[in-house]
């Protein structure tokens, strides 16, 4: 068997992932990064910006992803993230926010440009046929508005919410 | 109480009641002329001020005043979701850019920070307006206060007239829009009166001359119930011909004036024709006149997919003249001229026939009035 070139990412925490180099090159920062840098047998590259927990799930998504390229998500997205993703990406945003919310700083700083899609869909896929009252629920923030602000609001956005 | 159900005194029967009351003239009351009119598509759309379009580019391009509000100034920390907290605010746009207008506009209910921050931002609005905003060539432009909100108050402007009006086949007793097609011959007015026409038809660059006049049809049902008809006239481009056009166009709601932009002949020709054929006063505007006339006119320019030769300056020139335009815009209302250009090779069919139905929008007053003089129109319409 031909070995496989590997590299070495270092998370924030200090945790080591040894990944193949085909495999990480599905991050823009990487790739780059392997571009400068000579050849060395197992590169070392630290991710400072990372935590382990988000960095694990990262590489998980490029280990599938990188021989399975991910279709692209419209956008605007017209219905929910669920009806144009593959069944392994669905699994894969079963995380809660704060783990999504590291995920997309991380895919975003590593410039991995499918994923950081796949991230933010699922947000606003989240925010998608919820009410404002729904809304504030699920992000925990308060009403601010007055009730004569809120429907001056509601007037003036009548023809949204006919859509 | 109530277990005996107390008649109502039913009101006193219509002074001519011994005839059938669908003809008595008392029904058509000027309440439901009235009321008609409070429903109208224009005020639906808040009979916003229109402008040139050059004003609206100006506006739009200046990109100092689109510039996203300053967060510290309308922002409040204490109240936001933890992907505001944490996500860099590049990063929660990215999110907001996969809503849908509609539900961006929703987010404004949710807090201040929707409202006065987020929902602000140039960079979510930029993109996907903008594109829009060049896909069909109007010359006069609603402008709101802002950059942002006249984007996208341009591309809702736009999205309601198309959607307002439903094509529908049987429109009985319908409210009818007569318009007529004048331009030299060969610059295009019958591909487009065939494209409006038939929804299946495909673009055919062949040249058929028009002989005399060739008529096309269309219903359409707006407002929930209302319906209306556009009358197509497509007149003979040939000079033979003019004095037959000329004659149709008495009792026309709007006549659609078209050239072609690749032929500066076809646009000298086309200002002759208006200005022959016109009882207008020398001194009154155009806007001033057909208001007074309860008519209105579109110019179109057509073929805008070739090498444009007849200069935007001339055009603006002429529409100067025809519409005198004070600092504070003119309101949709008011506006009986509009300008147009079109390709009927390449845009898209529901930008062929925006020209049209923007000729129905402006024609919705009088077509309301002149639909409560006749009653078996008024009976087809339910006011609710």
């Amino acid at each position: 068997m031909s070995e496989t070139k590997q590299v070495e990412l270092t998370s924030k925490d200090k945790v080591s992932f040894k990944v193949d180099r085909d495999v990480i090159l599905m991050s823009g920062l990487v790739k780059d990064m392997l571009e400068e840098g000579d050849e060395d047998e197992t590169p070392i590259i630290p991710i400072p910006n990372v935590d382990s927990k988000p960095l694990q799930k990262v590489i998980e998504y490029c280990q599938y992803h990188h021989k399975e390229p991910a279709q692209e998500i419209e956008k605007p997205l017209k219905g929910k993230i669920e009806d144009v993703i593959c069944d392994w990406d669905k699994k894969f945003l079963e995380i809660d926010q704060s783990l999504l919310i590291e995920l997309i700083m991380a895919a975003n700083y590593l410039n991995i440009k499918d994923l950081l899609d796949l991230t933010c869909a699922k947000v606003a896929s989240m925010i998608k046929g919820k009410s404002p009252e729904q809304i504030r629920e699920m992000f925990g923030i308060e009403n601010d508005f007055t009730p004569e602000e809120e429907a001056k609001i509601r007037e003036e956005n009548k023809w949204c919410e006919e859509a | 109480m109530g277990q005996s159900q107390p008649q109502k005194i039913a009101p006193p029967p219509p002074v001519c009641s011994s005839s059938t009351s669908s003809s008595s003239m008392a029904f058509i009351n000027s309440d439901r002329v009235e009321q008609l009119k409070k429903s109208s598509l224009i005020n639906k759309l808040a009979n916003p001020k229109m402008f040139p379009n050059k004003i609206f580019h100006d506006l739009i391009e200046s990109k100092s005043d689109l510039k996203s509000v300053e967060k510290y100034a309308v922002y409040n920390y204490e109240n936001c979701s933890i992907f505001e907290k944490e996500l860099p605010d590049e990063l929660f746009i990215c999110i907001l850019g996969f809503l849908m207008n509609h539900e961006l506009f929703k987010l404004q209910r949710v807090s201040k920070n929707f409202k006065y921050y987020w929902t602000q931002n140039s960079f979510l609005w930029r993109g996907r307006l903008l594109d829009d905003y060049n896909e069909i060539f109007m010359y006069f432009k609603p402008i709101m206060q802002s950059p942002i909100n006249s984007i996208v108050y341009y591309h809702h402007f736009i999205q309601t007239i198309l959607s307002s009006y439903k094509e529908k086949s049987d429109v009985p007793n319908s409210m009818i829009c007569k318009q007529v097609l004048m331009g030299n011959d060969q610059c295009g007015k019958s591909e487009l009166a065939k494209l409006f026409s038939d929804s299946t038809r495909l673009f055919d660059s062949k040249y058929s001359q028009t002989i005399g006049v060739e008529f096309y049809s269309k219903g359409y049902e707006y407002n929930n119930n209302l319906h209306c008809k556009i009358q197509l006239w497509d007149t003979g481009g040939h000079a033979r011909f003019q004095s037959i056009a000329s004659a149709y166009k008495r009792g026309s709601k709007t006549i659609i004036y078209c050239f072609d932009l690749s032929d500066e002949e076809s646009f000298d020709r086309m200002k002759e024709l208006i200005d022959n054929n016109s009882e207008k006063p020398q001194n009154t505007p155009w806007n001033d006149y057909l208001q007074c006339e309860r008519s209105s006119m579109i110019i179109i320019g057509l073929k805008r997919d070739l090498v444009r030769k007849v200069k935007m300056s001339r055009i603006e020139n002429l529409l100067q003249q025809f519409v005198p335009i004070i600092d504070g815009g003119i309101s949709l209302k008011d506006l009986k001229v509009q300008y147009f250009e079109l390709s009927c090779k390449t845009d898209a069919r529901c930008y062929i026939q925006f020209p049209l139905l923007f000729g129905l929008l402006m024609s919705e007053e009088v077509m309301i009035e002149d639909a409560s003089i006749d009653k078996k129109v008024m009976a087809e319409i339910k006011v609710y």
